[in-house]
């Protein structure tokens, strides 16, 4: 979109790449952890809970984020960006939930997160239209 | 909610990037409250209203009158 990047947003992009490298690596790890070694127990639930720290750590990043921007206008926008990707959410999770029942494959909840990030972007463009 | 931001930017012979910079805003901020399609937080109004050394109510005009004073 062009927008110029702000103090905050430089600061949330040095930090959230070395997160997300981390989580890629914390996947791969986790996965053949599971898959090649018996773990049971507490251990087991440990290591696939993994994964899920790093992007836990995004969501805080972007809050951070959120609150951080110097920037009234590009704020309003991205959390209209976020709640219009909250509806669609909710609305095709809402659904596929129901789907399932008539036999559509189930779909692993830690989808939700990646497929939300994704509506809430793909929002942006148009409110930036809307409103400029 | 209208206003004469961009009125009074062209009376300074103001780029909208200019305005911007001295607002310490985006560029897209001040197209869109500009154009109205954003409403300013009352202490952006402010700022505006320092920079141009005008009160609130001479930049910014409620268009509605629904509320009775």
């Amino acid at each position: 979109m062009g927008q110029q990047k702000t103090a905050s947003h430089r600061r949330y992009l040095r930090r959230v790449w070395p997160t997300w490298v981390i989580y890629l690596f914390v996947l791969l790890g986790s996965k053949w952890l599971l898959t090649e070694l018996e773990l049971a127990g507490v251990l087991r639930y440990l290591v696939a809970l993994a994964p899920a720290l790093p992007l836990v750590v995004v969501i805080v990043l972007v809050g951070q984020l959120m609150y951080g921007k110097e920037d009234e206008f590009q704020r309003a926008l991205w959390a209209e960006a976020m709640l219009w990707g909250l509806a669609i959410t909710l609305a095709a999770t809402t659904v596929w939930g129901f789907l399932e029942i008539a036999g559509a494959p189930s779909i692993r909840l830690y989808w939700v997160f990646p497929f939300f990030t994704g509506a809430a972007l793909i929002c942006v463009p148009f409110l930036a239209r809307k409103y400029t | 909610m209208k206003n004469k931001l961009k009125v009074l930017r062209a009376e300074r012979d103001w780029t909208q990037a200019e305005l911007a910079q001295r607002l310490q805003v985006s560029r897209q901020s001040v197209n869109a409250i500009e154009s109205g399609k954003y409403d300013p937080s009352l202490p952006l109004a402010f700022r505006i209203a320092r920079l141009f050394e005008e009160p609130i109510e001479a930049i910014f005009q409620d268009d509605r009158s629904d509320v009775d004073p």
